[in-house]
């Protein structure tokens, strides 16, 4: 299936650092995507660039972003301006963030705020706004909607917030919806009740869902493919099944033996948990792989050039030389012996 | 004896001529060496319960006791004596460390005000207290900026060590910290701890963290523990509605789209709900658990739970 949204080889520049390089993804309607990493890896920056909403100092510096509009018409968003980009934005992709009490407007009640967007991009009556302000706070499961839409920000809970957040980001019924961190200042019982609502919506308005997240429990249960970053580049990509069940890249093995988990037998008492040495900051002015520096198996190559992204697998692409070629070596030695 | 003793505990705030009754009858022991884990969703109390402990809070009524001693009423050198038995780590190191502080001056201030190091022997102790920590000595001379996020929690683990107190009350010491980095801060805890024979009092939101580094858990909810018990047997066979949802909720590998346990809000402490408090958002409630309020009962081999409707001892 041709994807939604297909970004290649995107750069993005700050005057003295580039701190997304090279990065490929797709998203395709119905799909859910999960881009991970820890802070400092570009994650939420790649996704600010594909809604154009980088903060003036940071710029595209290469590549496209095409995305498939409902025509079938496909446009580079990196290319578009702000008139055209107006239409899209809201409309055809729309993002959730992660604090919503600083995304809302304080002093306009939630209803107010949910219209605004059907009456823009729709050009509904006031009246008729309302009402369908109100359908989409139902949408999104807030109970007694008509009575909530005259509640002010400050008046709901997080969760709440957060699903008024949901109800604008799809009051347009958007093909792409990128959640960024959509639940990380959510608690844990409102967190699954979030997830759950997001996931119904994908599926729902066949929507391509981009989730932004460091969570790598949300990743396994929600996410159909994976894409980790580390220092601006991707270094993984896989289906969710062979990210969890056959992790190749060093970081993404680092990560999830550093997780605890609670179906796991681990225990402090009973021996440590596997650490990635270092941080993130080691990265700086590393000529080659960037996460050479915290790596168990970095060798003098992968100091000399940045690895490329290999297909291991049809789907899953690795970016570490040392591993690539012993997954071939087995494989070779696998075809001689069987 | 247990190191620490909370017995009824209950501490509020005043907002609009309303009490907010924060923490509300919580009653729990902290033996020498243990860890115990209190987990808990936003505004359950747990950070209140820890500044009550530490008497950064008055309690309204109940008794903390450690080593014996009540420490809800004690002024001037006393409650300096038990600060130095008594320390925290708190969760966001930006916020903790005071920018403008050398590292030497940040670690050697508790010293002075303890008066427990000759002024000459003072660096000497901050530099051992960062090797402790896994730090270079030679980071006394910088400031907190210089520092990444897991690298800070170290200093403010190195400060919280530095008066060699018995309990440390760790506030969500790794919530803010990026995965990579929040194992190393886990083992570092795990590894003093054995060094040096410390106490933990281990507040999590994260269950699979507090899974890993408790060996007793307390639930919290809305200021009340719901249930309590070791490790192994909250999450083998959780008993409280409560625990079983937190559980739930937790995605997990090997796992798909799960649907949520709980559905409904967090009511506000300001807001308790008669009866049980859980019983709003309780799959298992009934007439009875609108009416009464539960105790926290014990069920023997150390487990405890506040439900109606749990059984009356616990299997094995």
């Amino acid at each position: 299936m041709a994807p939604l949204i297909d970004v290649r080889d995107l750069s993005i520049a700050f005057p003295r650092a580039t701190p997304v390089r090279g990065l490929s993804l797709t998203v395709a309607a119905g799909e859910t995507v999960a881009l991970v990493g820890e802070s400092g890896s570009g994650k939420s920056l790649t996704a600010l660039a594909l809604m154009r909403l980088l903060p003036d100092a940071a710029r595209i510096a290469s590549g496209e972003i095409l995305f498939r509009g409902r025509d079938g018409a496909v446009t580079d968003l990196a290319g578009l301006d702000d008139r055209a980009l107006r239409r899209v934005r809201g409309r055809d992709i729309a993002m959730v963030f992660q604090e919503p009490m600083t995304s809302l407007n304080p002093v306009l009640s939630v209803g107010q705020q949910v219209a605004e967007v059907v009456r823009l991009h729709e050009g509904l009556s006031r009246r008729a706004a309302f009402a369908r302000a109100v359908e989409l706070l139902d949408l999104v499961r807030i109970p007694e909607p008509r009575r909530r839409a005259g509640d002010y920000p400050h008046e709901l809970s997080g969760g709440m917030r957060q699903r008024v957040m949901i109800a604008i980001a799809v009051a347009c019924a958007p093909r792409l919806l990128i959640a960024d961190e959509p639940t990380t200042a959510l608690d844990v019982t409102i967190q699954a009740q979030v997830l759950d609502l997001l996931d119904a919506l994908r599926r729902d308005l066949s929507m391509g869902l981009l989730l932004i997240t460091h969570d790598l429990g949300v990743v396994a249960e929600w996410a159909d493919r994976v894409a980790v970053m580390y220092a601006g580049r991707k270094v993984e990509d896989a289906p969710f099944e062979t990210l969890f069940g056959a992790p190749l890249h060093p970081y993404t093995r680092g990560l999830l033996a550093a997780s605890p988990r609670l179906d796991a037998g681990q225990h402090y008492s009973a021996g440590a948990l596997a650490e990635i040495a270092g941080s993130i900051a080691s990265a700086a002015g590393e000529e080659g792989c960037a996460f050479a520096p915290r790596c168990p198996n970095a060798r003098a190559l992968c100091r000399a050039a940045v690895p490329a992204l290999d297909a291991v697998a049809p789907g899953h692409l690795v970016a570490c030389p040392v591993t690539t070629s012993e997954a071939q070596r087995e494989a070779r030695h696998a075809l001689a012996v069987g | 004896m247990p190191l620490l003793s909370v017995e009824n505990l209950h501490a509020g705030y005043e907002s609009g001529g309303r009490v907010l009754r924060a923490v509300d009858g919580v009653s729990f022991d902290v033996a020498p060496g243990e860890t115990v884990g209190l987990v808990g969703e936003s505004g359950c109390g747990k950070s209140s319960l820890a500044k009550v402990i530490m008497r950064l809070v008055s309690p309204a009524s109940g008794r903390v006791v450690f080593d014996g001693v009540d420490v809800g009423g004690l002024e001037g050198a006393p409650l300096k004596a038990y600060r130095r038995q008594a320390q925290i780590v708190f969760q966001d190191p930006f916020a903790s460390l005071n920018p403008r502080q050398s590292i030497a001056d940040i670690l050697t201030a508790p010293l002075a005000v303890h008066r427990l190091v000759p002024r000459r022997e003072r660096l000497a102790a901050a530099g051992d207290a960062l090797e402790r920590v896994g730090l270079p000595r030679e980071a006394l001379q910088r400031y907190p900026h210089e520092f990444s996020g897991g690298q800070r929690q170290r200093l403010g683990i190195a400060r919280a060590l530095i008066l060699a107190p018995r309990l440390v009350i760790c506030d969500e010491p790794v919530s803010a910290l990026d995965l990579s980095v929040q194992a190393q801060i886990l083992n570092l805890l795990a590894r003093l701890k054995a060094e040096l024979g410390l106490s933990y009092l281990f507040i999590s939101h994260d269950l699979s963290v507090v899974r890993y580094f408790a060996d007793r858990v307390l639930v919290m909810y809305l200021g009340r523990i719901v249930e309590t018990g070791s490790w192994q047997s909250i999450f083998a066979r959780p008993l409280h509605p409560y625990t079983r949802a937190l559980i739930e909720a937790v995605p997990t590998p090997g796992r798909r789209r799960h649907a949520a346990p709980l559905s409904g809000d967090l009511p506000s402490a300001r807001n308790v709900p008669p009866g049980c408090r859980f019983h709003p958002r309780c799959p298992l409630a009934t007439p009875l658990c609108t009416q009464s309020d539960p105790a926290l009962r014990p069920l023997g081999a150390g487990r405890a739970v506040a439900c109606h409707h749990a059984p009356e001892e616990a299997l094995h």
